[in-house]
């Protein structure tokens, strides 16, 4: 579903991703973890085509990232939820259906919108909206798309307990559907209930690209241990 | 659908709710009543005030408008070019972007509506500065016209014109080059304006009028857009020639060349504009929560050590203390007084015949200004933290603690703008000994009353209706002070006089602003 091959990011003098491989197969989720500054958002945002690469190419479903094709194969939550000011909860999903030609938006939002306690927010404007409902708005026009691959970029921040939970739980109905998802987030807690596959970044690179399982059968320990002992500056 | 169509959807419904968010909102409705009753009442009274001035005296004026316009598009067009000026909002970073849309029709539709936005900010602005030309000049409608249609053009060419520049030297990867060929295309038409003005030096003489005509001199108008788009905007003043329509054709064509540039580059430019969206977002928020960017000039001293010998509200002043003394020549002593002493060397060998009266100007003008940035003071910025209530104080200790600094300082700057003046004109009056203590009480009082309308309306509209709030702060609160000096100087005949009983009127003042801190730190703390 996507192919990230050989990429790299360079801002003015600084490397922020370096030559970074990897391949993501339909119904796959992967977590992306790594120290802040480590290249994470930056490579989301290169998938997602709001970034571009310095080198090398990312291919979704065959298709090149920027293309339209591919565009309509993914959805993207982004890390700060800035929504329109002056659009309702609803009229941003009518937006989103409209973008991406959802038919049937008004019932398959309802679903979202209880599951976010959203629905007695409809028509509520953006700017009316604390963080954490932006936050939980954002996801729901991410789902709403009904796309094949799910970019979240730091997902959890901001949200009550309740919807981290029910975030969760529909990553793994997606999953369940066949939807591929890449998550990057610092709640290894999350990655560890949800993802089959882990990448850690640091400084710009992949120093780890693992399944789950392999990861605790080699190193015997929590995510978190992991994670610190991989990441320990030399 | 098409992308067209979902994009002007989207916009549809933004452009309704503004209206219904604004209809839901009787406060603000209010303020924006007050506002536009205001701005009639200015329309109105430039056309009264003007109407029976005849051409000659008006000579001068058409000089300072077309010196004056030519330095605005100037800067202005600087500062747009500087970086890539067209923004969008994070919103549209994070849904629009990503979104399976052609990234050229956003772009289009993006530019697409500035066009009614310019020419309702280019209406807004002009129908005051056309109120007051058509009463002094003899101006037609077709002049008129050709006027708002150079303004719109200006602001419609520079945004696109930025991002052509930026989007080419990205693809390019020559960034540093770019912003360089820009400095150095300004400093050379800087240049050019030096060598006009010594120009005018040497066959006029020196003075403010040779000035005036060296950067309005018709050589500037052959510069592409700021020169062609000065002479479409003097049009009201200057009448409609030939040249006018060549200016307009040639912006006309230059508008519609850059927009099909614009589109060719705009297949990949989401990065190149997201890095000024965020730094947009975050002036927005900034400037909402009433965090604005000061435009002072500023040192970078590392190691700076201060006393700590203060304690509670005296912690504010130690803290302005050490930022002061790391970022200006020193705790007292600032740009602003060197600037000081600039207007009053400036009033000596520019104004002829005024040296008896050229100090009360300078300390004026001086005073005038800080009247009208008084909103944006170290005591707003204060205001808008929470360890400011938290402080363990009186709210009128931690008023006095935050605006010492600042009266020390204008007092200090006062009484440079004295000692340089009697130096300079081996003049010397009474008046003089008070005049720092009577400017740096009013300047007490603005101070203390400008914070007092944060109370009443949000930072964003407190920003946005900034110009009501001074009329009505001219008339509250400045007012009182302006007729007892008026009253004394009458009787009096005495300067001094008139000087002292202002002070005493304005020290009044100040200090029923101090006694309501109280109450007014509740409202704020609540807000």
């Amino acid at each position: 579903m996507l192919k990230v091959e050989k990429v790299s990011k360079k801002f003015k003098k600084v490397q922020a991703v370096k030559n970074i491989s990897f391949e993501m197969g339909t119904g796959e989720i992967v977590g992306i973890l790594g120290p802040n500054g480590a290249g994470k958002s930056t490579t989301i945002k290169m998938i997602a085509g709001l970034l571009r690469t310095t080198e090398g190419d990312i291919t979704i479903d065959g298709h090149m990232n920027k293309s339209i094709y591919a565009k309509k194969k993914f959805a993207y939550i982004p890390e700060f939820p800035e929504m329109y000011d002056l659009l309702s909860v609803d009229e941003h999903m009518r937006f989103i259906a409209q973008a991406y030609n959802v038919d049937s938006w008004e019932e398959k939002m309802v679903p979202y919108f209880e599951r976010f306690d959203l629905l007695d927010k409809r028509d509520k404007l953006g700017k009316e909206l604390s963080k954490g409902m932006k936050q939980k708005l954002s996801i729901c026009c991410g789902l709403l798309t009904q796309a094949d691959l799910y970019l979240f970029d730091e997902p959890m921040i901001g949200l009550d307990p309740k919807a981290i939970r029910e975030t969760k739980k529909i990553m793994k109905e997606l999953k369940e559907e066949g939807k591929t998802i890449l998550i990057s987030t610092h709640l290894l807690d999350s990655i560890e209930q949800t993802c089959d596959r882990v990448l850690v970044m640091k400084a710009g690179e992949i120093i780890v690209d693992s399944s789950m399982d392999d990861l605790k059968a080699h190193h015997d320990a929590s995510l978190e241990d992991i994670f610190l002992e991989v990441t320990e500056d030399e | 659908m098409s992308d067209y169509s979902i994009l002007l959807r989207l916009e549809k419904m933004l452009f309704i709710n503004y209206f219904k968010n604004l209809i839901r909102n009787p406060k603000r409705m209010i303020f924006y009543v007050l506002y536009i009753a205001f701005m009639a009442w200015v329309v109105v009274t430039n056309l009264g005030n003007f109407g029976n001035s005849s051409m000659a005296e008006m000579t001068n004026f058409r000089g300072y408008f077309s010196a004056g316009a030519f330095i605005m598009f100037f800067i202005m067009s600087f500062s747009m070019l500087k970086q890539s000026s067209l923004v969008f909002k994070m919103s549209d970073v994070n849904l629009l972007f990503p979104a399976p849309m052609d990234s050229r029709k956003i772009m289009m539709i993006t530019l697409l509506k500035k066009i009614p936005t310019y020419l309702l900010t280019s209406a807004f602005t002009l129908i005051f500065i056309l109120s007051m030309i058509v009463s002094m000049f003899e101006t037609t409608t077709l002049a008129i016209v050709m006027t708002g249609i150079g303004y719109t053009l200006l602001f419609l060419i520079l945004e696109p014109l930025s991002f052509c520049i930026f989007s080419i030297s990205t693809k390019l990867n020559i960034e540093d080059f770019r912003s360089k060929l820009i400095k150095w295309t300004y400093m050379l038409i800087g240049l050019l304006i030096l060598g006009l003005i010594g120009m005018e030096f040497m066959t006029d003489g020196f003075s403010v009028q040779s000035i005036v005509s060296g950067i309005g001199s018709k050589w500037l108008h052959y510069i592409p857009i700021i020169g062609w788009g000065k002479y479409l905007v003097m049009s009201a003043v200057d009448g409609v020639t030939t040249y006018t329509y060549l200016a307009l054709a040639g912006m006309s064509l230059l508008y519609i060349f850059i927009v099909l540039l614009t589109f060719y580059l705009s297949n990949d430019y989401y990065e190149d504009v997201m890095s000024m969206s965020e730094e947009r977002a975050k002036l927005v928020s900034d400037a909402k929560q009433g965090r604005t960017k000061s435009l002072n000039f500023h040192f970078k001293k590392k190691k700076v050590t201060m006393e700590d010998n203060t304690k509670y509200a005296g912690a504010l002043d130690w803290k302005r203390q050490l930022l002061l003394k790391r970022s200006d020549f020193s705790v007292y002593l600032s740009m602003e007084t060197l600037l000081c002493i600039l207007i009053v060397i400036g009033f000596k060998f520019f104004v002829e015949d005024a040296a008896e009266y050229s100090l009360y100007f300078a300390s004026g003008i001086y005073l005038y200004i800080k009247f009208l940035f008084s909103a944006q003071t170290q005591l707003d910025h204060e205001l808008k933290k929470p360890f400011f209530y938290l402080i363990p104080d009186s709210p009128m200790r931690k008023i006095f603690a935050t605006v010492k600094i600042d009266l020390r300082r204008f007092f200090i700057n006062m009484i440079a703008i004295v000692l340089v003046h009697v130096v300079l004109n081996q003049h010397f009056e009474s008046a003089y000994i008070i005049l720092p203590i009577a400017m740096t009480l009013f300047y007490s009082m603005t101070l203390f009353s400008s914070y007092m309308f944060n109370i009443f309306l949000p930072p964003e509209d407190v920003a946005r209706l900034a110009v009501l709030f001074k009329m009505l702060q001219t008339i509250v609160v400045l007012l009182p002070s302006f007729i007892v000096l008026m009253t004394i100087g009458i009787l009096t005949e005495n300067i001094f006089w008139a000087l002292a009983g202002s002070s005493i009127v304005n020290a009044i003042i100040s200090v029923v602003f101090l006694a309501l801190s109280e109450i007014m730190f509740e409202r704020l703390e609540l807000k």
